[in-house]
């Protein structure tokens, strides 16, 4: 028995997939694909997956994480790879499989890429006044509809912001990880409760996973 | 539409994974290299449709020739409905994400009455013309199948061509002639008339319908060489029939979320008040080994960890202990677990529950349809107390806790006392639990009663029986809930208003295709959903239109009356069932089809349990 590491990328129709959906997906992706992959042993047996940080409906991923045992020595990574690859739907791209270098505490950033229909081009004015201000106001819903709220201007941790063409593309790196999370749809709600109108999202997209030191997650 | 737009749209609605597709298992052919389109439509929400066998089998089956692309259409839900009208988007299928109005067939399955809203609704939403007559080409032909099919009259001017009996031969016989009269520009007029010439195609529009003074028909009169009586078709060979290797497998979670095996077709019963039992008739099994290999590929191919054995009264299967031990030998290790639904509580032995317990220890239900033995003798359930008991004896002894039975209220002859005897019989079960000395330690015991309103139905023997009105009901139901003593038993009923609704298309005729229109127009859709049923508006819609629907609910019917689908011939004879309905008022049971053939007119196909050995 071993731990292994699934690379994917997570594309086009596939983001309408929730994460408690993406979950059952998975799963069932693993049993047709032939992964003899470790069960719990429990009242209730279920193969045993991790998402080391699930995504939100509607969000794209270049890169994300899910950590498996396998319990038969003889599936070497390469063999779980071709597997995977050959099942997966259209717009689950199998990266990568391999032991896992880092622990899923260790994960603390992810960085996304968001672009905007910016036509009349008061988004970027409205966007870097809030950040000028340091003060980006944002209601987090926890469970329980429990509402929290936050200053979206101190969680980020590098923000570029480019526009061209009546697009504003927004590249932001947030907290993602055991300790917290921070989802960039909230930057939706901010622009609205800036007094802007609600912009249209092109792409909401998540580029890559980081270490504390904003290594690559691997 | 472009794909961007819809994105954003999608975003704005719950569970966009309704519409997205892209299902593992969805098929994606190049619509330039196909011949035909079909868009296999089912009048109901994603959820419910994804969960019809008959929809899986036919759309791998349509899939697996190269020339046909089968995709899939669902109903919308109310909120998405409202984007699309704001947005001027049509309803479009789940694989192409094309509009319904660019298909060649548009194809219905009819499961329950309730649903005739849904389907105009979707036409309209697809920019189809609803009338057949206004539909003058070949393009969009409007087809549907399924158990409503049996009378189809109430929508029958919107249809062009329905299927009667089983699909899978018929279908693609007719989108064969289809596609032979396209491409030979061949008029409407004429591909129906030869359309009617295969066997289980039914044509409404070849047929001429007159009615007598006091609203009964008159004469059902074919034309243009139109069968006298279309007969319906069944597959004679279930083990070389088609059957999907895969299924599309949903994304979002839906109701019957799991892998389905079908292990036989009909049922030997013959209980008198259900449609299901003379439709499907006579009974043919799969072989245990077909039904294995065929559970064991649909297991590895879609990844399921849950298996059903899908049939009417899946514990009337001959093979099945046999077969249950060969699938516990792959499934225990695959980590599967085989579910049974339909188990018949006289024929459920302490053998059956070690393996189901081996199996999945999910909820029994069982279901005894009346509360005393002189009403189930009048049905034909052919099951007594004691079976009942010993059935609940056995499965508390087993574990259980909980058992869930289901009841009819408001079949012929039923009387006050016939009520009160279902809660009586809850309460003896509950007495019998705590009576055991075996029984689970430190568990109290629950009986659920779930008890749904009788609708009589077409090509049974209370096709001719009246259906209880609002009232009437209501005060059953009030009754049953004061006769319940015990907080040991739970108590669940339907909505009385939605039944009389299906008791009148169930048996309605064409004169109710103008009330249907009118509903639509007035915004009934989701019939079958409490939420959004609107009873009033049905009611404005039958004013409107001039028509009582008490007319078909609260009348009984004369042996000699035309019915509206009496032209329609399912292989159960008027001779059987008028037999049978005098049977019934006799409270005298019938045998069921393995003990002695009741000669109902099945044993025209010569196939099935009509030529087992006895």
């Amino acid at each position: 028995m071993r731990n292994v590491r699934v690379f994917y990328a997570k594309r086009g129709r596939m983001k309408y997939v929730s994460h408690l959906d993406m979950n059952r997906y998975m799963v069932r992706l693993f049993k047709v694909a032939g992964v003899p992959a470790w069960y719990t042993e429990g009242f209730n047996q279920h193969l045993y997956l991790t998402f080391a940080q699930p995504l939100s409906l509607g969000i794209t991923t270049d890169y994300d994480v899910i950590d498996l045992k396998i319990t038969d020595d003889s599936y070497t990574n390469q063999t779980v790879l071709k597997a995977l690859q050959e099942k997966a739907a259209e717009g689950i791209e199998i990266l990568d499989v391999r032991e896992p270098w880092m622990k899923t505490a260790e994960l603390t950033y992810a960085s996304y890429t968001i672009i905007y229909k910016d036509s009349d081009n008061g988004l970027l004015e409205s966007l870097e006044k809030l950040l000028k201000g340091n003060v980006i106001p944002a209601e987090k819903k926890g469970k329980k509809n429990k509402i929290t709220l936050l200053n979206l201007a101190e969680k980020i941790k590098s923000i570029e912001t480019d526009r061209e063409d009546g697009v504003l593309t927004v590249k932001v790196t947030l907290p993602a990880g055991n300790t917290e999370t921070v989802n960039p749809m909230l930057f939706l709600q901010s622009f609205e409760s800036a007094g802007n109108r609600r912009p249209e999202v092109v792409i909401y997209n998540r580029d890559m996973l980081f270490n504390e030191n904003l290594e690559r997650f691997e | 539409m472009t794909e961007e737009k819809l994105e954003q749209l999608l975003l704005s609605v719950q569970k966009p994974g309704r519409y997205a597709g892209n299902e593992q298992g969805s098929v994606i052919k190049d619509k330039s290299k196909v011949d035909v389109r079909f868009a296999f439509c089912f009048p109901d929400t994603y959820e419910v449709g994804m969960s019809h066998l008959g929809m899986k089998i036919l759309y791998s089956q349509f899939n697996s020739k190269d020339h046909i692309w089968c995709e899939r259409v669902f109903a919308p839900w109310v909120d998405f409905e409202e984007v699309m009208r704001k947005n001027d988007m049509p309803l479009f299928a789940l694989e192409s994400h094309d509009p319904l109005y660019e298909f060649d067939i548009i194809g219905f399955t009819l499961q329950y009455e309730l649903c005739y809203t849904n389907v105009l609704n979707m036409l309209r939403l697809g920019r189809v013309p609803l009338l057949s007559k206004d539909r003058t080409s070949l393009k969009n032909l409007v087809v549907a199948g399924g158990p409503c099919a049996c009378n189809p009259e109430p929508i029958a001017d919107f249809v062009d061509v329905f299927f009667l009996g089983e699909g899978e031969e018929v279908d693609l016989e007719l989108i064969e002639l289809y596609r032979e009269c396209r491409d030979n520009g061949v008029s409407k007029e004429e591909f129906l008339r030869r359309a009617a010439e295969i066997e289980g195609c039914y044509v409404p529009a070849l047929y001429d319908i007159s009615y007598n003074e006091d609203k009964t028909i008159k004469a059902i009169t074919p034309k243009d060489g139109a069968p006298e009586k279309v007969q319906k078709r069944i597959i004679k060979d279930l083990d070389n029939c088609f059957y999907p290797e895969t299924f599309v497998t949903p994304f979002i979670e839906i109701i019957h979320d799991r892998a389905v095996q079908e292990v036989f077709r009909g049922c030997i019963r013959g209980c008198r008040f259900c449609q299901a039992g003379f439709i499907y008739r006579p009974v043919r099994e799969k072989s245990a080994e077909t039904v294995n290999r065929q559970a064991k590929c649909l297991c590895e191919n879609t990844g399921y960890e849950e298996i059903s054995l899908s049939s009417l009264s899946t514990s009337d299967y001959t093979q099945l202990e046999e077969l249950l031990g060969e699938m516990l030998d792959w499934s225990d290790s695959q980590k599967v677990s085989i579910s049974l639904p339909s188990l018949r509580v006289d024929n459920f032995s302490p053998e059956l529950l070690e393996k189901v317990k081996k199996i999945k220890k999910s909820g029994l239900t069982f279901a005894p349809e009346a509360g005393t033995q002189r009403l189930r003798d009048v049905i034909n359930k052919n099951v007594t107390e004691d079976e009942i008991m010993r059935t609940c004896y056995t499965a508390f002894k087993g574990g259980y806790t909980a058992v869930k039975l289901y009841f009819m209220l408001g079949l012929p002859t039923e009387t006050d006392e016939d009520l009160v005897g279902i809660t009586q019989l809850g309460q003896r079960i509950v007495n019998m639990f705590y009576e055991m000395p075996e029984r689970p330690k430190g568990k109290g015991v629950n009986v659920s009663i779930s008890v749904s309103t009788f609708v009589p139905k077409p090509f049974t023997p209370f096709q001719y029986e009246p259906q209880d009105g609002l009232s009437e009901v209501e005060r059953k139901q009030k009754l049953l809930v004061e006769s319940n003593t015990t907080k040991k038993v739970t108590l669940s009923w339907h909505d009385s208003k939605t039944s009389i609704l299906e008791g009148v298309f169930a048996r309605g005729d064409r004169r109710l295709c103008a009330v249907i229109a009118e509903a639509v127009k007035l915004g009934c859709k989701f019939d079958g959903w409490g939420e959004l049923f609107d009873y009033d508006k049905w009611m404005q819609a039958f004013k409107n239109c001039g028509v009582d629907p008490d007319f078909y609910n609260h009348r009984a019917r004369s042996f000699d009356e035309i019915l509206p689908w009496s032209h329609l011939d399912y292989c159960v004879s008027d001779e059987f069932l008028q037999r049978e309905n005098r049977l019934a008022h006799e409270a005298a049971t019938t045998p069921n089809c393995r003990q002695k053939c009741q000669n109902c007119g099945a044993n025209c196909f010569k196939e099935g349990v009509c030529i087992e050995k006895r």
